[in-house]
């Protein structure tokens, strides 16, 4: 049995017993009178029913017992409806605890105004949270939340909430707020009008839509960006077709042309130099599309090699200058504060991309501009040096429009008549983003482009450092004037740091100012390193040399392009320098250039090798020739032999201990190096162990150098072979041997 | 540098510096050595092995003409040179054709300039 029954019962218990109870008490009053009535008053008159009974005290008590019936009765009533008011308030309060948790566990906000208050009455505590505004404050003052709203969605607002009382039917509205930190939310309020008692109260329910929102721009945007690369790829689709379309019909044309032309021999010439040119561009295409199928498909992967960095600026410098000077475009190098010399990584990717930039530069850059590429190291540690290469020029720029696009592939291929694939910098940017690196643009329509490309790059910890390669025993005192200050600077501290005493200047006067005060101090300075002077150059020299002659002082131009300095020039200086320059180059310069003047000096051959036997396996033979004038010039004596059976015979053949060395090509034919190796190494000879075997490959991979020592070679040489190297590396052997004669 | 033929040949956008550093900046010897490139065998070995189909020697001298005109500063011919290599060892056969030609292409290129720069220089 339930409360609600239990009370029900008890309630009815005690209304009956108060009913019986006064029914009883009537009936007996009422019996009890009537038998006196007829038992002692014959006379009705004078019965009890009939006498004053207010003079007697006998019948006050049935009077009594029915107030007391009466009161048990109303008793009753009142618990019954005590217990009922009992039971609604708990209900009551139930359902306010119920609610309370249902708004606070609920993401949206809740908050009850009252129309005639002109005030809030309920704010849920989830408003500072999702909103940022102070309850106490809100329910102090209501602007403070109305006012975070913009203008016209307060108007909005208003007109909603005015319109939801009329109609007495709740809407929504959307809109954005800002919080007082300052943050924009997007939300969405719920206006319902609360119909309860008459009272004139709105409830507001906010939900936070802000991440909502982005999700959905962000959504759009990537919807947009899909429907974009999907029209940019069928548009490539198209533009390539008619793209590797056009030369193979050129040369399909040209074919026939050249059929019918077969007597005419410059005639025929001229077709076969047109489909050189045009199976050029095809080659070009459908690299660059297999480089980025590469890139999409997640299978580009890049190498880590040593290399030398000096050559391979001076590589790309030197095909981009051919290309320039083709076009009549004025090209310059700058290289600043480059530490590091060798370094490791995909050298034939970062020739692709540097010479993607500089191409790009010289197509886009009419005859007469100027195209300027500029190195500079930005940051530096043990492991790794940070690079930034700029290619600027002064060409026909980008609009804006285009700008957003350049990276995207496919983007340039719209461009009618671009001559490009289009895949170009987005290859560039895609092989710069595999390198870790990042790439920005600059430009303006006929004003120019400047693309920047910051890279980290592996130092070679094997490398000697630069400064420690030098070390001047004379002191030298050397005059730096370089129209860049910054490059200026850089060459002076390196010089300083190897006991040289170097200072820069600022202009060609000063020049002359100083060279006359050291010369009058007798202490003049002996070296001598100039930009090409832009004016007067020949009297500006001749003056230079009128304070110091040609015996004092050892004067050295740097310039873009030897071949544009006038032979009138060139007696006066001692020799020139290639821009960019890089810090060894002028050290060696300076040292190299000591007591006979001019550039290159013939490096003397040091090295005696005259005690050595030398088995030089080598397959070609211009490159055998080559190697053997220079081991001749070292007096060893050299045998040779063209293929790796040839080496093995020759060895196999040869006294114990008659080979210190054998210098081995690994690519040959009949047996390859390394096969001649493992044989030599497994003979059962006193030396076959002790013979230092040094592999030539083609490649300076860490993986073709492992594989040298694996099979049992004591080093590894890169081909081209720098002999310079070759060499000390041989002496480096001998020595660890314990043949200390040099 | 002293040479007016290594200074032209510099001119004409072969890597001389590059070259000359290999080879300890004598002259001399790389002048000797790059006046005898248009004898060396190995191309019109390569040109025999192309038309024999011979792959496995194509390979061979292939890589010896990427290495030696490396050597001498021919960096163009030296990198289509790797490039054929590349095909030819991945045995891409449509590409190397393509290649191939560029190498011919590239080899009389050089070897026009060399005789041009000689018939200056005699």
């Amino acid at each position: 049995m339930n409360f609600d029954n239990r009370t029900n019962l008890r309630t009815a218990i005690c209304c009956l017993v108060g009913t019986c109870l006064l029914v009883g008490l009537g009936l007996g009053a009422w019996q009890k009178a009537l038998i006196v009535d007829l038992l002692y008053y014959p006379d009705p008159a004078q019965g009890i029913l009939h006498a004053d009974l207010s003079q007697s005290n006998e019948f006050y008590w049935p009077i009594l017992l029915v107030i007391l019936s009466i009161c048990v009765i109303v008793v009753g009533i009142l618990g019954y409806y005590w217990k009922k008011i009992q039971q609604r308030n708990c209900q009551l309060i139930a359902r306010e605890n119920a609610f309370q948790l249902l708004v606070e566990h609920m993401e949206d906000t809740y908050l009850l105004y009252s129309l005639s208050e002109h005030r809030f009455i309920h704010i849920s505590e989830s408003l500072n949270e999702i909103l940022g505004l102070s309850i106490k404050q809100v329910y102090n003052q209501a602007d403070i939340f109305f006012s975070c709203l913009l203008p016209e969605d307060r108007i909005l607002l208003r007109q909603t909430i005015l319109h939801v009382m009329e109609i007495k039917k709740g809407q929504h509205l959307e809109c954005a707020f800002q919080t007082p930190s300052g943050e924009a939310k997007w939300v969405c309020f719920h206006v319902q009008p609360i119909d309860i008692f008459d009272k004139n109260w709105f409830l507001l329910a906010i939900t936070d839509l802000t991440t909502q929102k982005k999700n959905q721009d962000l959504l759009k945007a990537a919807l947009v960006k899909a429907q974009e690369a999907g029209v940019a790829r069928r548009d490539f689709l198209s533009q390539m077709s008619h793209e590797i379309r056009t030369p193979m019909n050129a040369i399909a044309g040209l074919i026939k042309m050249a059929e019918h032309a077969i007597d005419d021999p410059d005639k025929l010439q001229d077709c076969l130099h047109k489909m050189n040119l045009s199976s050029d561009h095809l080659l070009t295409l459908v690299n660059d599309i297999l480089d980025f199928s590469k890139i999409e498909s997640g299978k580009m992967e890049l190498v880590k090699e040593p290399f030398s960095f000096k050559e391979l600026v001076q590589a790309i410098c030197s095909m981009v200058n051919t290309q320039a000077k083709e076009k009549g475009v004025f090209f310059a190098t700058e290289a600043y504060g480059l530490n590091k010399e060798s370094l490791v990584g995909d050298t034939l990717r970062l020739k692709q991309v540097l010479l993607n930039l500089l191409s790009n530069a010289i197509k886009y850059t009419p005859t007469g501009g100027h195209i300027t590429f500029s190195i500079r190291q930005i940051a530096e540690d043990v492991e790794q040096v940070r690079l930034r290469f700029a290619v600027k020029d002064d060409g026909i720029g980008m609009s804006e429009t285009f700008l957003q696009t350049i990276f995207l592939p496919f983007a340039q291929a719209t461009q009618k008549g671009s001559g490009s694939t289009g895949l170009g910098l987005a290859i560039t940017k895609d092989l710069i983003t595999l390198m870790n690196g990042n790439i920005t643009v600059e430009s303006k329509l006929g004003v120019g482009s400047t693309f920047t490309v910051d890279l980290p790059l592996a130092v070679d910890n094997k490398e000697v450092g630069i400064q420690k390669a030098f070390s001047f025993s004379s002191k030298e005192k050397i005059l730096i004037w370089q129209q860049d200050t910054t490059i200026a600077c850089y060459l002076v501290k390196v010089l300083n740091s190897l006991n040289c005493s170097a200072q820069y200047c600022s202009n060609q006067e000063e020049i002359l100012l100083l060279l006359e005060q050291a010369k009058s101090i007798g202490y003049p300075y002996t070296f001598c390193l100039l930009d090409f002077p832009r004016e007067k150059a020949a009297s500006f020299l001749q003056a230079i040399r009128c304070i110091s002659p040609t015996t004092a002082m050892r004067i050295f131009l740097s310039v873009y392009d030897i071949t544009a300095v006038a032979a009138h020039i060139l007696p006066l200086v001692d020799g020139c320098i290639t821009k960019p320059l890089f810090s060894s180059d002028l050290l060696a310069i300076i040292e190299n250039s000591k007591n006979v003047p001019g550039i290159c000096q013939q490096k003397e051959n040091t090295f005696d090798f005259s005690h050595c036997h030398i088995l030089l396996a080598e397959d070609n033979v211009l490159n055998m020739e080559i190697a053997l004038d220079f081991l001749n010039q070292t007096g060893a004596r050299v045998d040779c032999a063209e293929n790796g059976e040839a080496v093995c015979e020759a060895f196999l053949n040869s006294p114990v201990g008659y080979y210190n060395f054998i210098l081995m090509d690994v690519q040959m034919p009949r047996m390859d190096g390394y096969a001649a190796t493992e044989k030599i190494r497994q003979s059962k000879r006193e030396d076959a162990t002790k013979v230092i075997i040094i592999a030539m490959t083609a490649n300076a991979f860490r993986e073709d150098r492992e594989e040298s020592l694996a099979c049992g070679m004591d080093d590894h040489i890169a081909k081209p072979i720098n002999f310079e190297c070759l060499f000390e590396k041989m002496k480096e052997h001998l020595i660890r041997d314990g043949e200390d004669e040099f | 540098m002293n040479s007016e033929y290594l200074s032209h040949l510099q001119n004409e956008g072969i890597a001389v510096h590059i070259a000359l550093d290999r080879f300890m900046n004598n002259e001399s010897f790389y002048e000797k050595y790059i006046r005898m490139f248009p004898e060396d065998k190995t191309f019109p070995l390569l040109q025999e092995a192309y038309q024999r189909n011979d792959w496995d020697n194509a390979k061979i001298y292939t890589h010896s003409l990427k290495g030696l005109s490396a050597s001498l500063g021919f960096l163009s011919l030296s990198s289509i040179a790797e490039k054929l290599l590349s095909c030819l060892k991945k045995e891409d056969v449509s590409h190397y054709e393509i290649y191939y030609k560029q190498l011919v292409n590239n080899y009389h290129q050089v070897l026009n300039l060399l005789h041009e720069v000689d018939k200056k220089f005699s």
